[in-house]
């Protein structure tokens, strides 16, 4: 239980704190705003803190969540950025094709569990461990070290699940990352019909 | 306003080098500390069991005070100190933020005052979450005497989103470790239930029948570790019609399990699943032909291999609690004896005032302290009556055997926890 609340305050607070719009803020109101939400989430009310009712509903995040979220508070207070756009699209488009391939089975369609893989066995690690090579050599950061950190992270036994897919992902990210990839790809193809109409019609002017 | 990265972070982050080394240390951390699990092999019941010619016993009596205005789902171990530890859940409803988890203890043929095991608010401390309410205690002794207990708890919604939660006592029920949490799903780790009596692998895990009730219904078994760590989950069924697996082990590798059937109430009842490799794969769950009205079993083996039951025998509502035996292989079911049947009274579509005059009378000859017999009755009316008539409500088994007796606890009219138990010589002079 030692590590897992502090980490669980510090994801919470990072989530909270992306979605507070803060850019019409200069720098020091955006840190306090910040540093008063952090206080709010420690406040008790009926003797549990703040943050505790928000684990009560929505558990532990994910490893690859911690990552991420901090990564998008660093750059909402500060303006640091540490993933690229185009490496944020691809992180989340690898969540997305995790997420429909394993929750319906995990939760029950049909007899095969893959949830079941994550519980002390060699084969998940390892096919976890070349996708962070091919993310390696794709220069997919981001990817990289979601992998990377959720497997260190469940070595130690950081979270209370004994189970690495909890590491790697949740519902929260994964919902998000399906929501973000559709909308992508929605406005690609937007963009293609787009282009593919002014080229008809270019084409149509020029007979 | 984007600033750029500062080099140094982003280079340390992107340096190819140092990301291969970080790749290769933290899997190769993975594999070295990677630890084969045990091969599940169930552990059998070793209770000697004594000459066949002890007399018959059948005795019963309420296990709970009836100072809750409702009780609910009991479940009951034997210590090591030969003393039995039951607990169940009781408040003012089912579901309500009052419910607490309960326990009283069995000990010179008298049970105990009733004490409270924890609460939503003791268990929010524990567990550093907050929890709106508890329920569904189930409990076991396993081989090194530590007593077992998983509860359920829910933050939001109703008990399709409960989780579970297992805390162990080293002296016998006085105290309990700090309860953890048993992460089992990967959906908010919500819709986990218990309620089949855990059993025990020769390694001393415990083999834990869990089971879904979100959007799909089903059963699964879990191997918990003696340090509380979840080691692997099984699905015994699969679909939406089947939860509340009762596990079975037969030898050390083969087990049947019984499951009740939430399914449309023309094709109601109780599925059988077979597993010979300790759990790790099941056969699909297929009807034993046993009526059940969408209601919990309990079962448990004789001493010579054959299984009994304690289940609702109906088509639809639980007015009516079965004593069966079946052959060691889950077949040729056969009612021994009706421990509980109001099937007259459950149809004539008694009133409120009536069914609490009845009431009143029943918890008299079940022996209910006569100062509580009247708000007792009052609190059955209060759940078991609608506007149309009054029911009758006995489920909720569950059943240990000690030895030659064996020890039934259910729920009666979710008013009492009673208890009843029995030996072999009785039972094989009602077959």
């Amino acid at each position: 239980m030692s590590a897992v609340l502090p980490l669980s305050l510090l994801t919470y607070w990072a989530a909270l704190t992306v979605m507070l719009r803060f850019r019409k803020y200069d720098y020091n109101k955006r840190l306090a705003a910040s540093v008063g939400l952090l206080l709010f989430l420690l406040i008790p009310f009926n003797g549990i803190p703040a943050y505790q009712y928000v684990r009560g509903y929505v558990g532990d995040l994910s490893i690859s969540t911690s990552i991420l979220i901090c990564s998008a508070a660093l750059f909402r207070l500060s303006g640091i950025r540490l993933i690229s756009a185009s490496n944020c699209k691809l992180t989340l488009a690898a969540f997305s094709i995790a997420a429909i391939a394993f929750y319906p089975a995990a939760l029950g369609a049909g007899l095969f569990d893959p949830y079941t893989l994550g519980y002390a066995s060699l084969g998940m690690p390892a096919v976890l461990g070349m996708i962070a090579l091919a993310a390696w050599l794709a220069g997919a950061w981001p990817l990289m070290w979601c992998i990377v950190g959720s497997v260190a992270a469940f070595h130690f036994g950081i979270l209370e699940s004994s189970n690495l897919w909890d590491y790697l992902m949740d519902p929260l990210l994964c919902g998000y990352a399906l929501t973000h990839t559709i909308r992508h790809l929605i406005r690609l193809a937007r963009g293609k019909l787009a282009s593919d109409t002014r080229s008809d019609t270019q084409a149509g002017s020029a007979i | 306003m984007i600033r750029s990265t500062p080099s140094s972070i982003r280079r340390l982050l992107t340096h190819r080098s140092l990301s291969l080394l970080a790749i290769a240390l933290v899997f190769g951390l993975a594999l070295r500390s990677y630890q084969t699990p045990t091969e599940p092999r169930f552990a059998l019941d070793s209770d000697t069991v004594p000459a066949a010619h002890a007399s018959p016993l059948f005795e019963s009596g309420f296990a709970s005070d009836g100072i809750t205005q409702l009780v609910h789902a009991p479940a009951v171990a034997e210590t090591a100190e030969g003393k039995l530890l039951a607990v169940w859940f009781a408040g003012s409803r089912e579901g309500a933020t009052d419910v607490n988890i309960y326990g009283a203890t069995f000990e010179n043929g008298e049970w105990s005052e009733d004490r409270i095991i924890t609460s939503p608010t003791l268990a929010s401390q524990s567990l550093k979450r907050y929890i709106k309410k508890v329920g569904n205690p189930v409990i076991a002794r396993g081989p090194d005497d530590r007593l077992w207990l998983t509860f359920v708890t829910v933050t939001a919604g109703g008990w399709a989103t409960s989780s579970i939660n297992l805390a162990i006592s080293d002296d016998h029920g006085e105290t309990w470790s700090t309860p953890r949490k048993l992460v089992t799903s990967p959906f908010l780790n919500i819709s986990t239930l218990v309620k089949g009596t855990p059993r025990f692998y020769e390694d001393g895990s415990m083999a834990l029948p869990i089971y879904h009730e979100l959007i799909g219904k089903f059963g699964e078994l879990l191997r918990v570790s003696t340090d509380g760590e979840i080691l692997s989950k099984t699905r015994i069924t699969s679909g939406t019609d089947s939860l509340q697996p009762v596990v079975l082990p037969g030898a050390t590798d083969n087990a049947i399990a019984l499951l009740r059937h939430s399914g449309s109430i023309d094709e109601r009842e109780v599925l059988l699943a077979r597993t010979d490799d300790g759990g790790k794969t099941w056969t699909e769950a297929t009807g034993t032909g046993l009526p059940n009205p969408n209601a919990a079993i309990a079962a448990t083996r004789l001493p010579d291999g054959r299984i009994m039951a304690v289940a609702n025998d109906t088509a639809k509502d639980r007015f009516r609690l079965a004593l069966m035996v079946a052959d060691a292989d889950g077949t040729n079911w056969t009612t021994v004896r009706h421990l509980e049947d109001d099937t007259i009274l459950h149809h004539s579509g008694l009133n409120a005032d009536d069914y609490g005059i009845i009431m009143a009378d029943a918890l008299a000859d079940e022996g209910a302290p006569e100062d509580r017999i009247a708000a007792n009755a009052e609190a059955a009316v209060h759940s078991q009556c609608r506007r149309v008539s009054c029911r009758f409500q006995y489920d909720y088994p569950y059943l240990i055997r000690s030895g030659d007796t064996f020890h039934l606890l259910y729920t009666w009219n979710k008013t009492y926890i009673k208890h009843t138990r029995f030996n072999m010589a009785w039972l094989e002079s009602q077959i």
